[in-house]
């Protein structure tokens, strides 16, 4: 039986995953994507279905684990209770048994699990007992911007480097400096979460933007896709409405509609290098990560307000960053080979996290 | 008695993070050490910090007077107009003051016992001024943050801002709506959620009520229908707002008024009543009405004291028996709505001192308690966690969280649901932020709360995000009201 690795970064909007075998990593496809939606249903016999568009389907009621897990032990859905673990576990078991049509040698030797930093032991008890549900292995914990430095090479650097990361999810953000230990990474000061600001606010100003008042706003899916064309392309075609007629939108329309909340972007950033009591100049590197590292105006303005410190650092598809660094994190090779490379297990959060 | 969180038997949450700090402060050092020492004296203080801010000209000082029941910041636009300025009990009138760079220095007060007129650095260089007396208005409750007022639109620059960041609450004073309105409305939004402030301890005082009516006639109906209004499109972002008779309310609490004016006013009242009422109704009359019976000066002092609309009012109540001082005064303290003021600040604010001051402590001592695998700061951390869990504590986020996204987009909620909202921000305990009477029973508070998370849970599935967003979190909210209530004894 050849040795293999599931990675799982459990995201509000979409879940990804990857596996690795014989040093190869390679993400997940879920019928012919890198991801999954991560909302789950509950049907009338009170089975859960995952894979459910969480969002931008108003007036049916979809659960997100993420947003469970971190919130409480249980949550109310149309007068019962459910285990905020169980809408986890139905989430990994679909994961594990796409994952099984790849690797038939049974369940992963090593399963990842990639969590916000600022998730606290009572939150990922409730993703293991998720996980030994969904008759997973016990978890290996790697933070989100671990995972994702760990993904850009950070792992290289000598202990005492400094990096900076900053995840634009769909729903959230998170800016985090990491101090290269010897044997992994510590966090350098407080995570900067953002609750309210993801690249989803982007779909939103794009819908202000070709919405008048009153009117019907387009469909969120078409948002999401119209802003993946203009992050590569010049111009794009929106369109608003069944009847299929469309509405050209050009990239500086759009880079305007966004000017604000990018500067909340690199204002988010900025603070938290403050907090961390260090400067722009201390970091080695800076990394930007999750779909929302898609959009040029955020990584070119994180770039200009950086100044003086290093250039930024994002590859293709950013969003895939955290599930293929997660596995690189927690690899033989990785600074966490040995033993969780989150080594703080107890640690806490104020504020919870999506 | 007040309402408030506390279960009998239960420490207070204050209470609570001010034993953690205590317990794991000796083993810490640096910055951790000074910041969890700073928020633990101010966790024992049992006074609440009111912040009083505006636009220039918008009453602030006047309030802070009528706080201090004494005119003690200064009222014209001198260089201490520009300053940030803490009034606080202290057994002797002193002054401190703190510039930027270099160490805090005392100054002697001037010579009314007020703030000098010399502060020994220009106001641009000067972080904050700190005026201590022995006052009992300072005893009982709270101290006062005076911030400068520029003529921005919100009134509220960085060096405000700054002066915020160390208040519990704000009372932010508002003249009459005018046409930039809604504008000022998205700025201060954005501008007080970025120091913690948001309709939990905010609180809108509409000063210069005389001037809705243009300083003709009675002006509570008009200022309460304007005060009514704008709490309806406001209700994320102020607690609620309540009209002032600005300066009327600084003279009757305070030390300026004398036998001496009541005799003034008497003398006017004693005029034969067509004369006397049209003169009263125009400020260009009264200040030049040489054949009454007042000296210019005597004119002047009483405009200065009570301005036409407060002279009206004391002609009226004078006219309707207030024969003596202590009549005349307490009709005039009733017209000036002082003391629905004191009565909406004790409620809001002082009784659930214990909530506000909490979570501001929360957000502080979070800046510091990462990034260490001390012991102590992962007690802290699970001390914070725990703490962030509490309903109390996640109303207060959610309040900051719906004045952002009101901010950001102009939240759009249907009145059942911003009403649903208003309630879990600001009620005082899990009955109130359900909207239920004081005799409800845990079941009903189940039930209600199950039937606003249907609700909550409909709008999450968006669009938009940002009000998506936040009807998680009253949920997540809503759904910790209906697990207490179902594990309750």
């Amino acid at each position: 039986m050849t040795r293999w690795e599931l990675s799982v970064d459990l995201g509000a909007t979409f879940t990804r995953a990857a596996t690795s075998q014989d040093g190869s990593v390679r993400p997940l496809e879920f019928d012919g994507a890198t991801y999954m939606p991560s909302g789950v249903t509950r049907d009338a016999s009170g089975t859960l279905q995952t894979g459910q568009t969480a969002w931008g389907e108003p007036g049916h009621d979809v659960l997100v684990p993420r947003l469970a897990v971190a919130a409480g032990p249980r949550t109310r859905i149309g007068g019962a209770t459910l285990e905020a673990s169980e809408l986890a576990a139905a989430v990994l078991a679909r994961v594990a048994e796409v994952a099984r049509t790849r690797h038939r040698d049974g369940p992963p030797d090593r399963l990842v699990i990639a969590h916000p930093a600022r998730w606290d032991a009572e939150v990922l008890g409730r993703l293991a007992n998720a996980a030994s549900q969904a008759a997973l292995p016990d978890p290996v914990w790697v933070s989100e911007p671990v995972a994702a430095a760990c993904h850009y090479g950070a792992a290289s650097f000598p202990a005492g480097t400094l990096v900076g990361v900053y995840d634009l999810g769909g729903r959230t953000s998170a800016a985090t400096i990491l101090l290269r230990t010897v044997d992994g990474f510590s966090l350098a000061g407080p995570p900067g979460t953002d609750l309210a600001l993801g690249a989803g606010d982007f779909d939103d100003a794009l819908s202000d933007l070709v919405t008048a008042d009153g009117d019907k706003p387009p469909a969120p899916r078409e948002l999401t896709r119209t802003r993946h064309e203009l992050s590569r392309q010049s111009a794009g075609w929106l369109t608003v409405d069944a009847s299929g007629s469309r509405i050209r939108v050009t990239q500086p329309e759009f880079q305007d509609a966004i000017a604000g909340l990018v500067e909340q972007i690199t204002g988010l950033f900025m603070a938290t290098v403050r907090q961390a009591g260090v400067s722009v100049a201390d970091l080695a590197a800076i990394y930007l990560a999750g779909g929302g590292g898609r959009t040029p105006l955020v990584a070119g303005r994180l770039d200009q307000a950086i100044g003086e410190g290093p250039e930024l650092t994002v590859w293709e598809e950013p969003e895939l960053a955290v599930v293929l660094g997660a596995l690189a994190a927690a690899g033989p090779a990785g600074p966490g080979g040995r033993r969780p490379v989150n080594r703080e297990r107890e640690r806490s959060s104020p504020f919870e996290d999506d | 008695m007040a309402r408030t969180d506390q279960e009998p038997g239960r420490p207070s949450l204050r209470m609570r993070l001010a034993r953690t700090c205590a317990e794991v402060a000796p083993q810490l050092s640096g910055t951790a050490a000074a910041v969890v020492s700073d928020v633990l004296q101010r966790l024992d203080d049992p006074t609440l910090r009111i912040a009083v801010g505006g636009r220039l000209n918008a009453g602030k000082s006047t309030l802070v007077n009528t706080f201090l029941t004494q005119r003690l910041a200064p009222t014209d636009a001198t260089e201490c107009t520009r300053l940030v300025t803490w009034f606080r009990y202290g057994t002797a009138p002193k002054v401190r003051v703190r510039p930027f760079n270099g160490p805090e220095y005392p100054r002697r007060p001037g010579p009314d016992l007020s703030l000098p007129a010399d502060l020994g650095l220009p106001a641009d260089e000067i972080a904050e001024v700190i005026m201590e007396t022995p006052n009992d208005a300072l005893r009982n409750g709270f101290s006062i943050i005076d911030t400068p007022g520029t003529d921005s639109l919100t009134g509220l620059d960085d060096y405000a801002l700054s002066g915020l960041r160390h208040a519990d609450v704000l009372l932010y004073v508002m003249p009459h709506p005018g046409a930039n309105d809604d504008k000022i409305l998205g700025l201060l939004q954005g501008t007080m959620a970025e120091v913690g402030l948001s309709a939990v301890n905010v609180l809108g005082v509409l000063s210069q009520i005389d001037r809705l009516t243009g300083g003709v006639g009675d002006p509570w109906p008009k200022a309460e229908d304007v005060a009514k209004t704008n709490v309806r499109r406001l209700r994320t972002v102020v607690v609620d707002i309540v009209p002032l008779l600005g300066l009327v309310a600084e003279t009757v609490l305070g030390e300026r008024f004398t036998e001496e004016d009541a005799r003034l006013l008497r003398l006017v009242a004693a005029v034969e009543p067509d004369q006397r009422d049209f003169v009263l109704n125009w400020l260009e009359e009264f200040t030049n009405w040489g054949a009454g019976p007042l000296t210019q000066a005597e004119r002047e002092r009483l405009l200065g004291l009570l301005d036409l609309s407060g002279i009206r009012i004391a002609i009226g109540l004078i006219d309707a028996g207030a024969s003596d001082t202590p009549a005349l005064m307490a009709g005039l303290r009733e017209a000036s709505g002082v003391d629905r003021l004191l009565a909406t600040v004790r409620r809001e604010f002082v009784d659930r001192a214990d909530q506000l001051r909490t979570a501001a402590a929360v957000a502080a001592l979070d800046r510091v308690a990462w990034g260490d695998q001390n012991t102590a700061l992962v007690r802290l951390r699970a001390e914070l966690s725990a703490l962030g869990r509490e309903p109390a504590i996640r109303a207060v986020w959610l309040g900051a969280a719906a004045a952002r996204e009101r901010h950001a987009r102009g939240l759009a909620l249907d009145p059942d649901a911003d009403g649903a909202l208003s309630a879990l921000i600001t009620g005082r305990d899990d009955r109130e932020r359900l909207g239920l009477p004081d005799s409800a029973s845990a079941r009903d508070i189940a039930r209600a709360a199950d039937e606003q998370i249907g609700r909550w849970r409909e709008l999450e599935g968006g669009p938009p995000l940002s009000r998506a967003r936040l009807a998680t979190r009253a949920r997540e909210l809503t759904e910790s009201l209906y697990f207490n209530a179902v594990s309750a004894p």
